[in-house]
Formats: structure tokens, C-alpha cells, sequence
């Protein structure tokens, strides 16, 4: 089956989940599986008023078109979107919306939970959590990570 | 050799720049970067437990040879989603 890939966005502007469902339409496809992250008002049990994210926007860009272009090989997708906002985002606010169209719902789930669990480990977009008490911190810095399994010389490779 | 390397999130602040030029002798692997940026051995060791290192917008094994021209980033622990 062959994969049309819609576009990739790693966009300040606001995500539309109907534009995503709309660009999935595929008569090929009877399942349609869309994940949307949202920013939470909690962050390990400290209160979020905002989260400022960051991207190294073409290597962004092309690390999600390699997401889709593995999902593809592995799963027969009939489309796939992979939108990400970045900027100051608001607690509510959508910031993935991750879409895949395909023949059937056992192939449309696990190729949108590999690719979100993905992006999120090898997408370069960074969070900064902005907290109600006014501090910010970035997620994820090494003082955090004591024994972090990913390292320079190991990168992550497809699975 | 002089490079440029872009640096992002918390590894940026550390350092004070979205970019910081070095200059290294040939030739210089994806592993040793972060010693050029972070003189501090204990920090940088710290960084390079969890930092990757991307060359042309895309990840590079430690054992890379740098080449003129390489865009090279340093990508601290990711956290989209």
C-alpha cells in the first residue's frame, strides 16, 4: 500500500484537529487514529501556568519525516500527520496532534503510539515549564537525568 | 579546524549562546565536542551522559568525523509531545 504523507508541521501557529483529521481522508483507510497532547496545569505536582517550547526547527523537520518514512515501513499507513507546536503555549493548549489513517484499527493504533512515543524521544523540541509560583525550568536538564540511558556515543536508532 | 556549534534549551543557558565557535584540531569526532564547549570536566562528562550530537539535521554516532562544513548541533535530552 502505498504512503501519501501530508506535510510535516513544527509551526507557532495554533494546531487545528479538524485540519489534521481533514488531511487523513483517505477511502482506502476504515481506521483513523488521531493523538492530541495538550499542555497539563501540573508538572510533578507543581502548578503550570505556560510552557515555552523550543525546536531546532529543520532538523525537526526532517526528524519527523523520518518518523513517518519508518512508521510507513513498518506499518501499512495509508496517511500520517505529525504536527507540533512551538512558542509560549497556554495550559489547554494543543501541542502535538498526531495522526494516522490506515485499513484497519490494528495497524492505526501502534503506528500512533510508536510515532508519539518516538517523537518524543528523538524530535529536537525542547519544554520549558513555566511554574505558577514564577520559576521555569527546563525539562529534562542532566542534573535530572543521574544515570541517563541515552548518551553521545549511543544515539537512538530506529527500532 | 573552526566550528560553529549550535547549542539549544537548557545546554544554551548553560552556556550563555545559541552558538559557540571552537576551534579543534583534525580531525575531531562527534564524541569530543562537548569538551571544546564545556570546559569543565566533570560538566561536561555530566552533559554528554545525556547529550546527543546532530550533524546536517541528523543524529551522528560519537565516532563521526566532523567535516568543514558540518552543521553541528548539540541536542540536549528532548522533551516534545
Amino acid at each position: 500500500m502505498s504512503i501519501d504523507l501530508c506535510p510535516i508541521l513544527v509551526t507557532t501557529e495554533s494546531l487545528s484537529i479538524d485540519s489534521a483529521y481533514a488531511a487523513l481522508a483517505d477511502e482506502r483507510a476504515g481506521g483513523v487514529v488521531l493523538f492530541v497532547g495538550r499542555v497539563r496545569d501540573t508538572h510533578q505536582g507543581r502548578a503550570v501556568t505556560a510552557i515555552h517550547y523550543e525546536a531546532y526547527l529543520p532538523m525537526a523537520v526532517a526528524e519527523c519525516e523520518r518518523l513517518l518514512t519508518e512508521a510507513a515501513a513498518q506499518w501499512a499507513l495509508c496517511r500520517g500527520v505529525l504536527w507540533h507546536r512551538v512558542g509560549r503555549l497556554a495550559v489547554g493548549d494543543v501541542s502535538v496532534v498526531i495522526g494516522v489513517a490506515a485499513a484497519h484499527r490494528d495497524t492505526a493504533f501502534p503506528a500512533a503510539r510508536w510515532l508519539i512515543d518516538t517523537l518524543k524521544a528523538r524530535v529536537p523540541i525542547w519544554k520549558q515549564e513555566c511554574f505558577a509560583n514564577g520559576s521555569v525550568e527546563w525539562n529534562g536538564p542532566p542534573a535530572s537525568l543521574p544515570g541517563a540511558s541515552v548518551s553521545v556515543s549511543d544515539p537512538i536508532r530506529p527500532r | 579546524m573552526k566550528l560553529q556549534i549550535l547549542l539549544f534549551a537548557g545546554l544554551r543557558d548553560r552556556v550563555g549562546s545559541a552558538s559557540i565557535a571552537i576551534d579543534v584540531p583534525e580531525p575531531v569526532h562527534a564524541g569530543e565536542l562537548l569538551r571544546y564547549v564545556l570546559p569543565d570536566s566533570t560538566e561536561a562528562a555530566r552533559w554528554s551522559s545525556c547529550t546527543r550530537v546532530a550533524v546536517n539535521h541528523a543524529y551522528v554516532a560519537a565516532d563521526y568525523a566532523i567535516q568543514p562544513g558540518d552543521e553541528v548541533a548539540l541536542i540536549p535530552p528532548v522533551a516534545g509531545g
